[in-house]
């Protein structure tokens, strides 16, 4: 002991190290040896130095099991969303996922757009027969076909366009159908038929898909043919087949006999896309006239209609 | 007599260091007791000391390779150092339970006065207003019988500082006993 101690302090130390050197209990001995000799078998673990707290947890928390079954979940989860909303009706929550894999479809480098976007028109239509989500599955379908009423071929006679034409009716007659029923339509909403667009007076109408023959009526009534353009633009010269407005009153289905529909309420120049030139005529009626603009090269005039509204024509 | 134990147990390291079963048995024969009788000393809870003594071995298996001072002082010094750190680590633990848990205080009942030596118990008590290190040195120098050289080897400091450390841990102890009742 040291001589700066105290007696007091000697005997307590003296008593400490007493209770301090009883031998070691067996039982407690082989418990501890046995401990020692299995962190031996496992070395690893015994050797891991103790991360902090919150490391340990993330360690725990992220463990490889726990991250395969993470992403198991998360693949299995995507993968019935994909599933659900492949098709989903306009208007649903999966909505979106039909409207991501059809994007993404018409942005693979030579992609038939317009065939591929005429194809989802059509299935918004189905989903309007089959009474899904009748009116968005409309308004998605219009706005379908007008994209692709944008994109189709000079040809009129192309496949193409027949089909455009017969979606465009269906569509149409869709919305009649609609409108009847809930007994308040918008005449103009989305639906309605692209402007200057052959047939637009109403579905269902005679149309020139099959060469058949078109009838320019020269009604003088007001309202152009197109839905929502009764805006009178003068000086309009006919170009491009929009429905500028003609001082001559009379029209002229120099369609060539394609594509043209009759239309009662007006009649709309067809000019040409690329020639430029134009006919008018005082026709009342025509049937496709054998000496009209080649095929592409349409002129409809107004008569007695001024319409602003127009749209291209190919 | 010592060198022999001396080279005996540096055997035993490297026995151990080669994985055999007999250095780690060797090892554990050997400094088994005097853990436990450090810890003892420490916590004054025979079973506390015996886990203590346990955490000290399963740790050392994973910390043999980085012993440096393979003596016989030196080996007993590391093991006696890894029980120093599993002791602070178990204040440590203990402090935050008491810290979530309102616990009595740790202050012995009069039963346990009486089957106890009283003044091993006061002394353990006016210990823990001692600093760690003041702690360490004292029951290395006078509960394990070490020589301040062995101590200065095992902490790391000269000898003169752990002569320093051990003086004022003693009047720290002095003036904190001393001021009981009869205890001169």
């Amino acid at each position: 002991m040291s001589a700066e101690m105290s007696v007091g302090l000697q005997s307590a130390f003296a008593a400490l190290r007493q209770e301090s050197s009883a031998p070691p209990r067996p039982a407690a001995m082989a418990v501890a040896r046995a401990a020692m000799h299995q962190a031996r078998v496992a070395p690893r673990r015994a050797g891991v130095a103790p991360l902090p707290l919150f490391a340990d947890r993330l360690r725990r928390a992220f463990t490889p099991g726990r991250m395969t079954a993470a992403g198991g979940g998360l693949a299995t989860g995507m993968a019935a969303v994909a599933l659900l909303g492949w098709n989903a009706p306009a208007g649903s929550p999966l909505h979106v996922v039909r409207i991501a894999h059809e994007q993404i479809a018409l942005a693979v480098p030579g992609a038939d757009r317009i065939g591929l976007q005429l194809s989802y028109a059509e299935s918004r239509l189905r989903d309007a027969v089959q009474g899904t989500a009748t009116a968005a599955s409309l308004d998605e379908a219009a706005q379908l076909l007008g994209d692709v009423h944008g994109g189709l071929p000079g040809d009129h006679s192309s496949a193409l366009w027949s089909r455009w034409q017969v979606d465009q009716n269906q569509l149409d007659h869709l919305r009649e159908q609609q409108r009847g029923e809930d007994g308040s339509g918008s005449p103009g909403g989305p639906g309605g038929r692209p402007e200057g667009t052959p047939g637009a007076a109403g579905a269902g109408a005679a149309g020139g898909d099959d060469g058949g023959r078109s009838t320019g009526a020269a009604s003088p009534s007001p309202g152009g043919g197109d839905r929502g353009s009764s805006a009178p633009a003068p000086g309009g010269t006919p170009h491009d087949g929009r429905g500028g407005p003609s001082p001559q009153p009379s029209a002229t289905p120099g369609d060539g006999g394609r594509g043209s529909t009759t239309t009662t309420t007006s009649s709309t120049t067809h000019s040409s896309d690329r020639g430029g030139s134009s006919t008018s005529s005082t026709s009342s009626t025509s049937s496709g006239s054998k000496g009209g603009p080649p095929p592409g090269d349409v002129a409809t005039t107004t008569t007695t209609t001024t319409t602003t509204s127009s749209t291209s024509h190919h | 007599m010592n060198a022999v134990v001396a080279t005996a147990a540096v055997d035993l390291v490297e026995s151990a260091l080669r994985g055999e079963s007999a250095g780690w048995d060797g090892l554990f024969d050997r400094f088994y007791p005097t853990v436990l009788r450090y810890a003892t000393a420490r916590t004054g809870d025979r079973t506390a000391a015996e886990e203590i003594a346990q955490e000290v071995f399963v740790a050392a298996v994973g910390t043999l390779s980085r012993l440096r001072e393979r003596s016989e002082a030196g080996i007993e010094g590391w093991f006696v150092a890894i029980a120093r750190f599993k002791l602070a680590d178990r204040a440590r633990r203990r402090a935050r339970d008491e810290r979530l848990v309102l616990r009595p205080t740790d202050a012995p009942d009069a039963a346990e006065l009486a089957a106890a030596n009283l003044a091993a118990v006061e002394l353990r008590q006016a210990m823990e207003d001692l600093t760690e290190e003041q702690r360490d040195v004292l029951v290395r120098r006078f509960i394990l019988d070490e020589s301040l050289e062995q101590v200065a080897a095992a902490t790391g400091r000269r000898v003169g500082a752990v002569k320093a450390l051990q003086h004022r841990a003693l009047a720290a102890l002095e003036k904190r006993l001393g001021r009981r009742e009869g205890w001169r």
